[in-house]
């Protein structure tokens, strides 16, 4: 595999394709193997508990995947992006997070005392340092694959899952520390307990900050480096690091950090998702006028029952996979535009 | 020319991708490797004037109260007041950590528990059977030894009044000249645990 690489002239497209995706994929192995390295002595102590902690949070990233991806309209990214968008903040981002969150906490009670350290030390670390870890590996997919983020509702789609990949493993590792904050003296109800409170802040956690963050990064790529796309790049970054400010916080009430959250990633996203739907339906709606289009297919096109419908007549009469084909480059043409 | 143009294109592009590979590259280096650099530069010993109090707990209702010997440095690094403060005496670390229970029946599985927060913090060691021992306060709780391949040490315990949270203090030290002093130092540490809340002043609610 390294001879392939070496062989293949690095400023080639495929041979910087292939050096960035071996990065990326180095990158998870190493942010697995630090979590493995401080985790491993729980395993071996609660091998039952921390079983069960993986478990419990199985639901919450099934479902989580299933929903960031159809958030995306018109149709799901692929199933190999988004997985390795999650991937990368299971691993990647949490691993080298906890480095740098040790190391920056550790700073703040050496510097500004122990007492303000308790109260502000992680509200003033993690949202720095999480943050922009997670959000590397929206930049990761966006240089591994190239044309799959377009703009911002892309770029928050893969952030809400690298940040739901984040979340997860974060929240493994809760329930492993809530034992030993708890004396061990029952494991399994203190995993329990960790993962119910945990999920009942979830709606507002780290998937909704890496959205928002993520966003920035799409009209990064939308507008280039130009003062419009890196102006709403920091502001989204700033965003996302002020709602993870907020969550960790000592004040206000957790309910209301959560629904502040919730708020600003749900109206960013339809926002978003309005002004992509109507820039998509006149880009059919145009391509129907000069004829390139049928008023059947734009009708349905845009939807993901509509086509699975015409698929399904389509199999009747024989040409599924012309009709497959078709939509796939409709579809293509009409993201490339919508974007 | 055209195909010479594609390929110039090409190289841009990847050039491009590779710069934007080491940004990030380098941007996960600083803060992966980074704050952890510049945490160790830092002084991590802030010396502890002979008869300090630290306080333990996230609040005065479920909080505990230990009076320093002298000697003694904190681990600011390691510390926070709501959940523990890591202690050192020469070749002595003393983690004196606060638990919160599930409920008030975890009390009596207090000592099991702290049989496995040993193994946790100090793979390879072993806690003895429990022996009772009371605070200069009054407060009751437990202690025993900790044996590990270069370590010894003891581990106590004391649940607090409402059986809702408990006080754990570990401490190890690679055996050496100094142990026996080092063990009577602890001791004081240990004997001094106060629970406000089962103290308070006469005339205060």
């Amino acid at each position: 595999m390294t001879a392939q690489i070496l062989a293949q002239p690095a400023f080639t497209p495929d041979g910087s394709l292939r050096i960035v995706r071996v990065t990326a994929a180095v990158l998870c192995l190493f942010g697995g193997a630090v979590l493995i390295w401080a985790f491993f002595q729980y395993a071996v102590v609660f091998p039952g508990p921390a079983v069960l902690a993986i478990l419990l949070e199985l639901p919450l990233l099934v479902g989580g995947f299933l929903l960031a991806r159809v958030l995306r309209p018109i149709r799901n990214p692929p199933m190999l992006w988004s997985a390795a968008a999650t991937v990368w903040g299971g691993s990647a981002a949490i691993g080298c997070a906890l480095l740098a969150n040790q190391g920056l906490i550790s700073l703040w009670a050496k510097t500004a005392g122990v007492g303000f350290a308790s109260n502000w030390s992680n509200s003033l670390s993690a949202p720095l340092n999480e943050e922009v870890l997670k959000l590397c590996g929206v930049v990761m997919i966006v240089l591994a694959a190239p044309g799959l983020i377009r703009g911002p509702l892309d770029g928050m789609v893969f952030g809400a899952l690298a940040g739901l990949g984040f979340q997860v493993v974060e929240n493994v590792t809760y329930g492993l520390d809530n034992i030993v904050q708890s004396g061990a003296t029952d494991p399994v109800g203190a995993v329990t307990n960790s993962y119910l409170i945990r999920l009942s802040t979830a709606v507002g956690s780290h998937w909704a900050m890496t959205a928002v963050a993520g966003a920035g990064i799409g009209y990064l790529v939308l507008y280039g480096r130009t003062r419009a796309g890196v102006v709403r790049a920091v502001a989204c970054l700033a965003i996302a690091m002020g709602m993870h400010l907020l969550f960790d916080a000592p004040h206000p009430i957790i309910g209301i950090k959560v629904t502040v959250n919730l708020v600003i990633v749900a109206g960013l996203y339809l926002f978003l998702k309005e002004e992509y739907l109507t820039r998509a339906r006149a880009v059919v709606e145009q391509s129907a006028g000069t004829g390139l289009v049928t008023e059947d297919e734009a009708a349905r096109i845009l939807s993901r029952t509509g086509r699975q419908r015409a698929l399904r007549q389509a199999r009747v009469t024989g040409d599924r996979d012309t009709v497959q084909a078709r939509q796939q480059d409709l579809l293509h043409s009409v993201e490339a535009e919508a974007a | 020319m055209r195909g010479s143009g594609g390929a110039a294109g090409a190289a841009l592009m990847g050039s491009a991708r590779l710069r934007g590979l080491a940004i990030i590259i380098a941007v996960m280096a600083v803060l992966t490797a980074g704050w952890p650099l510049l945490n160790r530069v830092v002084t991590d010993h802030q010396r502890l004037a002979p008869h300090s109090r630290l306080a333990l707990g996230p609040s005065r209702k479920n909080s505990a109260v230990v009076t320093i010997g002298p000697g003694w440095v904190m681990q600011p690094g390691e510390s926070n007041p709501r959940l523990v403060y890591v202690l050192k005496r020469g070749q002595v670390k003393m983690a004196i950590a606060y638990a919160t229970l599930i409920n008030n029946r975890q009390v009596d599985n207090l000592w099991a528990g702290l049989r496995e927060v040993v193994q946790v913090s100090h793979p390879g060691a072993t806690l003895s059977a429990p022996k009772p021992i009371q605070a200069m306060h009054g407060s009751s709780g437990d202690i025993g030894l900790v044996r590990g391949p270069d370590l010894v040490g003891t581990a106590s315990v004391f649940a607090g009044p409402s059986r809702r949270f408990a006080i754990e203090m570990i401490v190890v030290e690679t055996p050496g000249k100094s142990a026996r002093l080092n063990l009577l130092a602890t001791q004081r540490i240990i004997r001094s645990v106060l629970f406000p809340v089962a103290h308070r002043p006469q005339g205060q609610r």
